[in-house]
């Protein structure tokens, strides 16, 4: 690997799943393992990232991988490693890199995981949602409680020591109780990494529709701060980092993937719907498999969506990613990254969100406040610029 | 040509009863149009009424019919605006007429307006000739609608033509049937010129061009024409016809209809309703007495943006070329800045203006709730009309208030007619009569308030008839009433485009609901909202809107951002679509909120 080599994370989009959540409105697609198109998605990303590869193995070395979806155990073992070790063979991966696969409590066990890291997976991340039956049943998920810890444990066993659990709250029907039971049933686990997320009710999907029509009986916002700020203490107390909007991680364990997106820095991503993000482009690729496959084997252009920013709508995107960090951001390398100085270009929204106790400035680092951090949205929304 | 061979007439209908299409198929009929290449429904110009389906302003086309008796005939189809917003236009270009096809649908039956307009023409002596359309639907009862027709508009309807414009049905009878049920025209040849103005329009070339019907003489370029209400005098450049394509002529003679051009700068000049004479051999007796048109409800129209408030003015003035009617005033708001007091016909006429502001002069607007004009007459005797609440003096001042009152007929299918008496008696009308024109069929006639009107009545009206109540309504006069005005607070602020005036037995009512409409349509924002509606100093309802406590999208990763940035993007854009009162954003929306205040 050569010293001036930039860094890229790479994301893999795996679109297939067993079932679809109700609540879910990711690319993803019901099929059986048998069913043709999944071997044939799996080539066509194999031939994507070889297709790739030219522009970017000179230029980037790879510090993470992230196979995400979808489910990716939802492929073989086989299948996954074939996506592996294209990626080892065509691009530069950093010895260090890091490698996460998602994956659903169902159909998994240690033997699978031990094949996972056998094909070089150091990271996993479970989506495991809810540790309370009921709940996770009106989640419309397939796995119970009890099989979401035997993954987990399996995963341990197999040598993942570095593990992700997902939960989710403000769910239907979901108590202060049932929540605080489940983050504490979670920490019995001691993985090295939650994600917390609230329940968004995304356009599409049926769960929207529901709630439209007052089928979904919600926690109202009161409940959901609580329920947040329970979250916050108590993992904090377990000694888990708060350090993005909904992710906390024991020191040294942040999600180095992920970070990449926080800080607007560049990836590439393969796979139906996947999108990159280089050299200030930013675009998404043909999202539906059978098309995707169609236009990889055809050598066609995958793009469906893509966009460049100028460099100040750009400068505005960092600023509300960044802010997502409870570590804030360095106006100074904003400056030295834009060549422009934000104090003065946002004087007067960093002064107010200063007066309004909603942001914080320290030397050099904004971050949100405690209380600026609910409604982060508000306040990155005026950081916008449009042209 | 002969003047027993010209026909003049106009084809009177509701809403949705066919009287564009038949228009197209009488323009087919006598080859004016090739039905291959016509766009549908010729007649509407603007885009706005093709899209509403009405029709604001009338165009005039000639056509040339040969008759089954092999005599040819010139007919003059006059278009006439099919909305109670415009009624004094429509009488005037019925005066224009001998004749109009009086056209019902032969499912619906007659409608309110088409009564109204029949009365109008009753007034201007004109020949109906009823045609039952719409004969081919399956749901068609021409028999109830005969005897509708007889009982409501007390017109023989036993020779009415059966047709449907659509399937080309009795298209040649409705043709020979103008031919010998109206009467020619009888005007004077050798008489001094008299022609009535019945729509004019401007254009950026020949500028105003008055549509004229000649009563007595004759008109032709070079002569020295003069309106007779005004003195104005211009010298005549072109005189033709519409056919429906203009046609530059050599003259217009007695009982003929036609266009006149003459240089004449500005519309208020050249209004509907005049009589044009010629200046060296002039009328001294106008055709009608003129009368000018009345803007009758009022609004404050301001730019959300405050920059383009110079671009509002001029697109006012454009329209207002077109459209004598409309009327404006340098306004100022305490809440929403500089903007400008609007006067329409009507609640029609204003949505037009507005959506034709938005739509072609790119402006975004926020309306404040119409308000018609009180009389106020203050205790030193002295009268003020006052056309917006926030300028209503105080109380103290005001010795008493009148208010206009119109007489409005409602009619519908009889199992409404408890709801919307209802419907009436809460807004304030006193019931003046009831009718049952044909079975099934109910006409109540209540005076009622105006004011009572402009608050969604004819939403009302719809949503409790399922759209088969069909209304209409007569300006009758000015009444006394114990109106009171109510303010509305936002944290502390008054926000003086709120106000509005409504009788005092029911402002603790409308403040109650108003107050409750407000706090549903308000965006949450950062702080909590206080919504005080208050008569005098008094605070008579209130209403808190919860700040928001949480605003943060939970997951945000590489295929998020684009997203993420569009969402709050288009938040932050509607932001800017809102005025800033105090400390607090309001949208359109809640301005119009207090026109919503249901049954």
């Amino acid at each position: 690997m050569s010293i001036d080599k930039r860094f890229l994370g790479l994301y893999l989009h795996v679109p297939f799943c067993e079932h679809h959540c109700a609540y879910c409105d990711f690319n993803t697609y019901t099929a059986t393992l048998e069913n043709i198109i999944v071997s044939q998605t799996v080539d066509a990303i194999c031939d994507d990232l070889i297709n790739s590869a030219p522009a970017i193995t000179p230029c980037y070395a790879v510090k993470s991988i992230f196979f995400g979806g979808g489910t990716p155990t939802f492929l073989t073992s086989t299948q996954l490693t074939k996506l592996m070790n294209t990626i080892q063979k065509y691009y530069d991966v950093h010895e260090d890199a890091e490698i996460s696969a998602e994956s659903n409590p169902s159909r998994v066990d240690s033997t699978r995981f031990k094949e996972l890291i056998l094909a070089g997976f150091n990271r996993l991340s479970i989506g495991v949602q809810s540790l309370d039956n009921s709940i996770l049943k009106s989640l419309d998920r397939t796995h119970t409680a009890q099989e979401a810890i035997d993954a987990f444990n399996s995963a341990r066993d197999a040598g993942f020591n570095n593990i992700n659990l997902d939960l989710m709250y403000r769910l239907p029907n979901q108590t202060a109780e049932l929540w605080s039971e489940s983050i504490h049933k979670a920490l019995e686990l001691q993985p090295e990494h939650l994600s917390i997320y609230s329940l968004t009710l995304e356009p599409g999907t049926r769960f929207e529709r529901m709630h439209k029509g007052g089928n979904l009986p919600l926690p109202d916002e009161d409940e959901e701060i609580k329920m947040m700020e329970y979250a916050i203490t108590t993992l904090k107390m377990h000694g888990y980092d708060h350090y993005e909007v909904s992710n906390f991680a024991k020191s040294g364990y942040r999600c180095r993937h992920n970070q990449i997106y926080w800080n607007n820095e560049e990836y590439l991503g393969v796979g139906p719907g996947a999108v990159s993000y280089l050299n200030g482009r930013r675009w998404k690729r043909e999202r539906l498999p059978s098309r995707y496959a169609n236009k990889v084997f055809h050598n066609q252009d995958l793009t469906v969506e893509e966009e460049t920013l100028s460099k100040l709508r750009t400068m505005g995107e960092t600023i509300i990613l960044g802010l997502r960090l409870l570590d804030g951001i360095s106006l100074r390398r904003l400056n030295e990254r834009f060549e422009i100085d934000p104090m003065e270009f946002y004087s007067t929204v960093i002064k107010s969100g200063i007066e309004q106790n909603l942001l914080s400035l320290n030397g050099h680092i904004l971050k949100l406040t405690h209380s600026g951090l609910l409604i982060a949205d508000t306040i990155s929304e005026q950081f916008l610029i449009s042209d | 040509m002969n003047q027993d061979h010209i026909r003049n007439f106009c084809i009177i209908a509701h809403v949705d009863h066919g009287k564009s299409t038949l228009a197209d198929r009488l323009l087919e009929a006598t080859h004016s149009v090739d039905s291959r290449n016509t766009q549908a429904q010729r007649l509407d110009t603007m885009d706005l009424e093709r899209e509403r389906g009405i029709t604001i302003k009338m165009t005039a086309v000639r056509l040339l019919y040969t008759a089954k008796n092999g005599q040819n005939y010139q007919f003059n189809l006059i278009d006439t605006p099919g909305h109670v917003d415009f009624t004094y236009e429509v009488s005037r270009s019925l005066a224009a007429c001998e004749g109009a096809l009086l056209v019902v649908d032969a499912a619906q039956g007659v409608e309110a307006q088409t009564l109204a307009n029949v009365n109008l023409a009753y007034q201007n002596d004109l020949t109906l000739v009823p045609v039952i359309n719409k004969i081919d639907l399956p749901s068609s009862d021409p028999d109830r609608v005969k005897e509708e027709i007889e009982n409501v508009l007390a017109l023989d309807a036993s020779d009415a033509i059966l047709a449907s414009a659509k399937a080309g049905i009795g298209i040649e009878e409705i043709l020979e049937a103008v031919v010998h049920r109206i009467p020619p025209p009888s005007g004077d040849p050798t008489k001094p010129l008299r022609a009535l103005i019945f729509d004019s329009k401007f254009d950026t070339y020949m500028g105003v061009v008055c549509y004229i019907r000649v009563v007595d003489g004759s008109i032709k370029p070079g002569q020295r024409m003069r309106f007779m209400s005004n003195g104005k005098e211009f010298d005549v450049i072109e005189v033709g016809t519409f056919g429906p394509d203009r046609r530059v002529g050599e003259a217009i003679l007695t009982g003929e209809v036609g266009y006149v051009a003459a240089s004449i700068k500005t519309i208020g000049d050249a209004l509907v309703g005049d009589t044009i004479t010629l200046a060296d051999n002039p009328s001294n007796e106008p055709l009608t007495t003129y009368r000018e048109a009345k803007p009758m409800v009022f609004c404050g129209l301001y730019p959300v943006d405050g920059n383009d408030y110079p671009e509002l003015r001029e697109a006012l003035l454009k329209l207002q070329l077109n459209d004598a009617a409309l009327s404006f005033e340098p306004e100022t708001s305490a809440a929403l800045g500089f903007g400008y007091r609007c006067g329409f016909l009507g609640l029609l006429h204003m949505d037009v203006v507005q959506e034709r502001l938005e739509r072609e002069f790119g402006l975004v607007l926020i309306a404040t709730s119409p308000s018609v004009v009180y009389h106020v007459y203050r205790t030193d005797g002295t009268l003020e009309k006052v056309d917006n609440p926030s300028q209503l003096p105080s109380p103290t001042a005001i010795d008493h208030i009148e208010e206009p009152y119109v007489d409005a007929t409602v009619l519908m299918p009889d199992t409404y007619v408890g709801t919307i008496m209802e419907l009436c008696r809460d807004r304030r009308g006193d019931f003046v009569s009831m009718e049952y024109p044909a079975t099934d069929r109910v006409m109540l006639r209540y005076a009622m308030p105006m004011g009572e009107i402009l608050m969604d009545f004819f939403d009302q009206l719809k949503s409790r008839t399922r759209g088969y109540a069909s209304f209409d309504y007569e300006v009758s006069g000015y009444k006394e009433s114990k109106l009171v005005k109510i303010d509305f607070l936002m944290n502390g602020d008054p926000v003086d485009a709120l106000s509005f005036i409504t009788h005092r037995d029911k402002a603790y009512d409308r403040g109650r609901q108003i107050a409750e409409k407000l706090k549903e349509v308000m965006t949450r924002q950062q702080y909590e909202i206080r919504i005080q509606a208050a008569i005098g100093g008094k605070v008579i309802a209130a209403e808190t809107v919860k700040a928001f406590r949480k605003n943060v999208i939970a997951k945000c990763y590489g295929g998020d951002i684009t997203r993420k940035r569009k969402l709050l993007e288009k938040q932050k854009e509607g932001k800017k679509r809102m005025k800033q009162v105090g400390s607090v954003e309001i949208s359109q929306e809640a301005f119009l909120s207090v026109l919503k205040i249901g049954g």
